[in-house]
């Protein structure tokens, strides 16, 4: 069974649930996807998918690669630390130093994307400074 | 009341010069480079700031890059702007194909984003070889999801999770 067939489930849901520039491939053995799902709900919803065809992503025949269109330059997004502050660092980088903290749970507003890591934020209090993408969500 | 019209006249002048002072919080330079700042990586864009007054040149790949642009710089200079001037001009795209797929080939560049991400995750350990992850150690199956997903947003080869002892 090829791959694309195994997660015949996940590609479909992503081109019905309106993933734009969706793109996969199988390169060396693995599953790529790529795309810009609507909003979170949706990339939530693809990665629930995944986990269901392969339980704890031991297999590692897919590395899935989807951002969320809503989170972009100007929009609020939240904070989603597991329980701990977000650092504010100067750049981006964890050599930067800090310049402030964002509480979890705390809405803050998206300014730039350095890249698919770093994003430049801005808080309540006008601290203004690069965070780690993966702990910021769409509201 | 030739007197009275002057001292108001000096009153207005001084109330409007005030004003100007009060009002441009950043200068020119200051803004300029802090617009700049949010838009780090777009080298076809070019920022000039003069008087509060922005203008945006260059060129991008689509309308909706362009809005995007503006938009970043209006939110970086927020209130410090006078007025944006959206100079860019829009380029028709190469060609209508999808670009292909891009993976990771710079181990030390993978490695690195690797270990910033899983020092959130102290109970693994992460190694990089020839854009192929691999992570050993032990986590709670909640914790499997975050994992993955951060890992993956790197663009590796391969994830492989196969050698954590997942806790329930």
């Amino acid at each position: 069974m090829s791959l694309q067939e195994k997660y015949k489930v996940l590609l479909d849901t992503a081109q019905s649930s309106g993933v734009n520039d969706l793109n996969y491939a199988e390169m060396d053995g693995v599953l790529q996807i790529r795309g810009t799902a609507p909003n979170a709900d949706v990339k939530n919803k693809l990665w629930e998918i995944y986990g269901n065809i392969d339980p704890n992503f031991q297999t590692g025949d897919v590395v899935l690669n989807v951002d969320v269109a809503t989170e972009v330059p100007g929009s609020q997004v939240k904070v989603i630390t597991e329980n701990s502050n977000l650092n504010i660092r100067k750049g981006p980088g964890t050599d930067q130093p800090i310049v402030g903290k964002a509480a979890k749970g705390e809405i803050i507003t998206l300014i730039s994307k350095a890249n698919d890591q770093w994003w430049l934020v801005r808080t309540k209090d006008n601290e203004e400074g690069y965070c780690y993408a993966q702990y910021l969500e769409s509201v | 009341m030739k007197f009275s019209k002057l001292t108001f006249c000096l009153l207005a002048t001084t109330v409007v010069l005030s004003f100007t002072a009060c009002k441009s919080g950043l200068s020119d330079e200051k803004l300029e480079e802090k617009i700049e700042n949010a838009l780090t990586g777009r080298k076809t864009v070019d920022v000039d700031v003069e008087k509060g007054k922005v203008i945006l040149s260059g060129s991008v790949a689509s309308e909706k890059e362009k809005q995007q642009v503006e938009s970043i710089a209006k939110t970086a200079g927020d209130k410090d702007i006078k007025s944006i001037q959206n100079n860019i001009v829009v380029s028709a795209p190469v060609s209508s194909t999808p670009a292909p797929i891009e993976t990771s080939n710079n181990d030390a560049v993978l490695g690195a984003a690797v270990n910033t991400f899983v020092k959130d995750f102290p109970t693994v350990q992460a190694s990089v070889k020839d854009g192929v992850i691999s992570v050993t150690g032990t986590l709670e199956q909640p914790k499997i999801i975050t994992l993955k997903q951060g890992l993956d947003n790197l663009n590796p080869k391969k994830v492989d999770l196969s050698g954590i002892v997942v806790k329930k």
